[in-house]
């Protein structure tokens, strides 16, 4: 039997790794990974990565995130995504080579991650918007494919 | 990888087609694919700000972002089916290209099934009857990118200045045949805002080309990494949308140039109508809108979604839809009237 980190779900085109949780608060698109008990990282997930196209420009405004409130902007040539923070917490690194090339989010979404951050709220990885579950999971990435091809 | 084999297309086109991965901001849609002669030795012009530029020492953008080049056939095989109003083909100044648009635009009008303009490079246009032709390939519009707004921009940001070839009297005297072959308005203009020109000589240019029967498209300059005008400030998101503005109000003919109001700089002062025309007129938003030649349904076609700002950005300069009213206010606000 494979391990968490080995487990990953496919849905359509995109793949998630069922090491960590994704974010579907205003469909943002985040995964975050916990690196130990309150510390996590962050990132953008297979579909937003491979649907937005090759990104071009990431910002990281804040050092303080407040779930719900955008902390980041990433863009691609035509499109543009908020990021709103998953969790609340205090960044304690960011990832300068993604920063400067977030093309490297395109290449590789789970293995580029965009902030650290040190959890204020670790209840917060309960809200209904966090999701791990692999059966809830696919059911917003489907939907989401469903939108994207409405759109 | 040359024309007419190929051809290069913008990088909202390779979305639109489902050659790039990629989707549009807002939900916007490209309603018009255009499209780019190429050559090996690309083109002889030498304009300071165009990334297609044979001064250009670095990069590859053009109008912001990476065109790719594809076959002609796979395009036409992809447009199918696709929710696309208009095909434009654009010449580059070399000496093939005149030859090779008759050819794409024959193609695209009878294999795609779509309306096409043309971009038409002045200099390679030396008679009437080259319009003709293309006409009777089967184009139904024709632009002129004369870009800069006064003759001495024009000399020296494409002329002799630029060690180029491009003459200003050319570019008119071609727009003057396109009228008279393409008729009233399905002819336009295409200015760049920012260039260096001031408020007034935009407006005297969009209004020389509406009198002419040409429609004036305006686009915002954006610099392209690696030309000689990578460094020129971009033009303020207030200076365009009085321009705007202005060129929707002389576009409906609610106002003439001469009725508008300037600075002695230059800078548009009064719009040449009573104020309850004017909120009418903005909160109405379509003067915002992207300008470029109309699709079959007679609203613009080529919208160029994002193709002078980053979609990121606080305002867009050219909405590629109708603005809404959180759009408006910002609007507004650019125009002080808020």
């Amino acid at each position: 039997m494979k391990s968490e980190a080995e487990q990953v779900l496919r849905v359509g085109d995109y793949e998630f790794p069922l090491d960590r949780y994704y974010c579907s608060y205003r469909n943002s698109h985040l995964w975050l990974r916990m690196l130990d008990d309150t510390t996590a990282e962050i990132g953008v997930d297979a579909f937003l990565s491979e649907t937005a196209g090759r990104f071009s420009y990431l910002s990281v405004g804040s050092e303080r995130l407040e779930r719900g409130r955008n902390f980041a902007t990433i863009e691609s040539a035509k499109f543009v995504s908020r990021l709103p923070a998953p969790v609340s917490g205090e960044v304690v690194e960011l990832n300068a080579e993604v920063v400067s090339n977030p093309s490297r989010i395109n290449e590789a979404p789970y293995h580029s991650w965009i902030v650290r951050v040190r959890l204020s709220s670790p209840e917060e990885l309960e809200g209904e918007h966090m999701l791990r579950d692999a059966e809830r999971l696919r059911a917003w990435i489907e939907r989401e494919i469903e939108r994207l091809e409405e759109e | 990888m040359e024309s007419p084999e190929y051809v290069q297309t913008s990088t909202a086109g390779a979305i639109t087609l489902g050659l790039m991965k990629g989707r549009f901001y807002r939900g916007a849609k490209l309603r018009a694919l255009n499209l780019l002669l190429t050559y090996r030795d690309g083109c002889t012009g030498g304009c300071a700000y165009c990334g297609l530029s044979r001064r250009r020492v670095a990069g590859d953008s053009f109008i912001r972002v990476e065109w790719p080049t594809y076959a002609v056939d796979e395009i036409l095989e992809r447009l199918e089916g696709r929710e696309v109003e208009r095909v434009c083909i654009s010449m580059i100044t070399h000496p093939r290209a005149y030859g090779d648009t008759l050819t794409l635009v024959e193609r695209f009008s009878a294999e795609g099934g779509l309306p096409v303009s043309v971009l038409a490079s002045p200099m390679l246009i030396r008679s009437p009857e080259q319009l003709d032709a293309l006409k009777l390939a089967g184009a139904d519009m024709c632009g002129i990118a004369v870009d800069c707004a006064t003759p001495e921009l024009f000399e020296r940001l494409r002329g002799r200045g630029a060690g180029s070839g491009h003459r200003w009297e050319q570019y008119w005297r071609v727009a003057e045949w396109a009228v008279e072959c393409f008729g009233r308005y399905n002819v336009s203009v295409h200015l760049i805002v920012g260039l260096g020109e001031t408020e007034e000589e935009m407006l005297r240019t969009v209004q020389r080309a509406y009198d002419l029967g040409a429609e004036a498209h305006l686009f915002a300059f954006y610099p392209e990494p690696g030309s000689p005008m990578q460094e020129h400030p971009r033009v303020s998101l207030e200076q365009y949308r009085r321009v705007q503005l202005a060129r929707y109000l002389i576009h409906t003919r609610l106002a003439r140039v001469e009725q508008m109001s300037f600075s002695p700089s230059g800078r548009l002062l009064g719009f040449g109508v009573d104020g309850e025309t004017l909120l009418r007129v903005v909160e109405d938003g379509r003067a915002f809108m992207t300008s470029g030649c109309r699709g079959r349904d007679g609203e613009v076609a080529c919208n160029r979604p994002y193709g002078n700002e980053r979609p990121g950005e606080e305002q867009l300069r050219n909405y590629p839809f109708r603005p809404e009213r959180e759009d408006i206010e910002g609007i507004k606000r650019s125009l002080g009237m808020a």
